[in-house]
């Protein structure tokens, strides 16, 4: 048991500094799509051959992740939302904007953890079905409860700190979204990557959007916080182990 | 004693005659249908027990929200902060019997019983409108009586200036309460005068029935013009107090809940604007209702209010 805990942590370790094993790593990071499926000598988890299978299983995921759509569509064309359709709508859309977005934040720990290189083939449909929910999320805002009304908009957004925020997280996604083509990742180089390390920001305003909204019982919000903290906790333990390793290797270099 | 239009009422929003007074046949209908079906979320009342109570003053001949949407949405954070949730957690609170305790400045106190109180104070059947500090509304026909006149019964004393409302504290039913968030029991409060204006009820049903247990029962506050946090549920103990009492919501956030909480769209919440309102049941398309000042009974209570700032008092 021990062992295997070890060896789970084991795979948080940056590969020997030594030679050309910290270059691999940068290049690694700064290119997201030169993945592989796994790491050099170790047996992928999902082993697909071919283009049409990873094909295949993207299709899946895709219609899975467009269930909750279909779903609320449903409920409110046959009015089986409850009292308050329209929150319900609002709710369901930005709940599981935040799913998604959590699921998007987990894949890259997946691959570190795992040191499978999968997760990564799913990261861009996730990030963009998170900003797909948060769009219907603002979008059920606007039409539906504001009813398009520029006088309701101008009364209610700008009192409400938690609407604002939630805004905020938005404008946040959209250039994210905007940008996640691989010709605009090609074209903007290594700023793409700086660019997308705005989910970071975008998973603590949705959280605070999130808190501010309640009124009393945090239960709800505190799961999302615990779950995209350890999230953003991982990726801090990779950068500090990261910096502790150039740091060697400056050293290392002045001695030689 | 006449009963008062409202000065504001759209015609869209004013029930058919004929429909108005088939309503409690549609709704005798309705509930032994559905009570023989063994619907879920239609509470656990008894078919029709207020059915044939009179209507009494300052009921409203507006559209009633369905029974359904006002008895499957309810904020009872006793039970659960999700509305729909405490309409099955609330199923095993047992209501029978019951009783209250009347105390504080006060020169009958005692522990009374509610079938007893209800012996003294018939009932009758009053619709209001209903407004949550979330801003969504509901229209429903209320059954009770008049506070009031049952305070009067137990004599308050001269010292006696507000009333102090606690729910019952049972956290092994009462799911909700095993956790934080606010500080059980519930507790909430009025001004003597407000206790006693007649709009004030006492209520015990709703919809020609009783109450179900996650709309209240069997005994809650309903103050009309007050947002929906004011009306407590479930009461079991009624303080007459010469000191404002410290109530549950305001002790939470006192920025954010006053004391008074009476509807007022030109006061906003700190979090959300109350200019307009949800009314349930109007539609997915329906846009929202300009908020009434005291939720459109002013002509009534805003005299109460006569010399103070609704802004500083909220």
């Amino acid at each position: 048991m021990l062992y295997r805990v070890r060896a789970l942590f084991a795979r948080f370790r940056i590969p020997s500094p030594a030679g050309e094993g910290a270059y691999a790593l940068k290049s690694a990071v700064l290119s997201p799509q030169s993945y592989s499926d796994a790491r050099e000598g170790q047996k992928p988890l999902l082993s697909l051959s071919g283009k049409t299978h990873w094909a295949g299983l993207k299709i899946v995921v895709f219609l899975l992740s467009l269930m909750p759509f279909g779903l609320l569509a449903y409920g409110a064309i046959n009015d089986e939302l409850g009292a308050n359709p329209i929150e319900a709508l609002h709710f369901g859309f930005g709940d599981w904007a935040l799913r998604f977005l959590c699921i998007g934040l987990a894949l890259t720990p997946i691959k570190t953890i795992t040191g499978q290189g999968w997760p990564i083939r799913f990261r861009r449909m996730m990030g963009l079905f998170a900003f797909f929910y948060a769009s219907l999320h603002l979008l059920v805002f606007i039409v539906l409860d504001l009813s398009l009304s520029w006088e309701a908009f101008k009364d209610e957004v700008p009192k409400s700190p938690y609407i604002l925020m939630g805004l905020l997280t938005f404008l946040l996604l959209l250039p994210m979204a905007v940008t996640s083509t691989k010709k605009m990742q090609k074209r903007l180089g290594r700023s793409w990557l700086t660019l997308h390390r705005l989910i970071y920001v975008a998973g603590l305003t949705a959280l605070m959007h999130y808190f501010w909204l309640v009124k009393s019982d945090y239960t709800e919000p505190l799961i999302y916080a615990a779950v995209i903290g350890v999230l953003l906790a991982m990726r801090l333990v990779v950068y500090c182990r990261k910096k502790h390793l150039i740091n060697n290797w400056e050293i290392h270099k002045k001695t030689v | 004693m006449l009963i008062k239009t409202k000065a504001n009422i759209l015609s869209s929003q004013i029930t058919d005659r004929a429909v108005f007074e088939s309503r409690r046949e549609f709704i005798k209908a309705a509930t032994a249908l559905s009570a023989g079906l063994m619907l879920p979320g239609l509470g656990q009342a008894e078919t029709g027990k207020y059915a044939d109570v009179p209507i009494g003053p300052y009921s409203a001949k507006l559209q009633v929200t369905d029974r359904e949407d006002v008895a499957s949405y309810t904020n009872y954070y006793e039970f659960s902060s999700n509305k729909k949730d405490s309409t099955v957690l609330a199923r095993p609170l047992k209501t029978k019997p019951w009783s209250v305790e009347v105390a504080g400045e006060v020169e009958k106190p005692g522990v009374y019983n509610l079938e007893d109180i209800l012996k003294d104070n018939p009932v009758q059947e009053r619709i209001y409108r209903f407004r949550c500090v979330e801003a969504w509304s509901m229209v429903v026909p209320w059954i009770g009586f008049p506070l009031g006149d049952m305070l009067q019964r137990f004599k308050p004393t001269s010292k006696a200036k507000f009333v102090e409302f606690t729910t019952i504290y049972n956290p092994e039913i009462m799911v909700g309460q095993r956790s934080n968030g606010l500080d059980w029991p519930y507790v909430e409060g009025l001004r003597m005068d407000e206790a006693m204006h007649p709009l004030t009820m006492m209520v015990t049903g709703m919809y020609g029935d009783e109450l179900p247990n996650q709309n209240g029962a069997p005994l809650r506050l309903i103050v009309p013009w007050k947002y929906g946090f004011k009306s407590i549920k479930a009461i079991v103990k009624i303080r007459f107090t010469e000191n404002m009492p410290e109530t549950a919501w305001h002790k939470n956030a006192p920025n954010e809940f006053g004391f008074y909480a009476n509807v007022n769209p030109e006061v906003s919440h700190p979090r959300w604007s109350q200019s307009r309102e949800r009314v349930l049941g109007s539609g997915i398309f329906a846009p929202k209702r300009d908020t009434e000042k005291f939720n459109g009974y002013g002509a009534e209570v805003a005299a109460l209010y006569s010399d103070m700032d609704l802004k500083q008092y909220f």
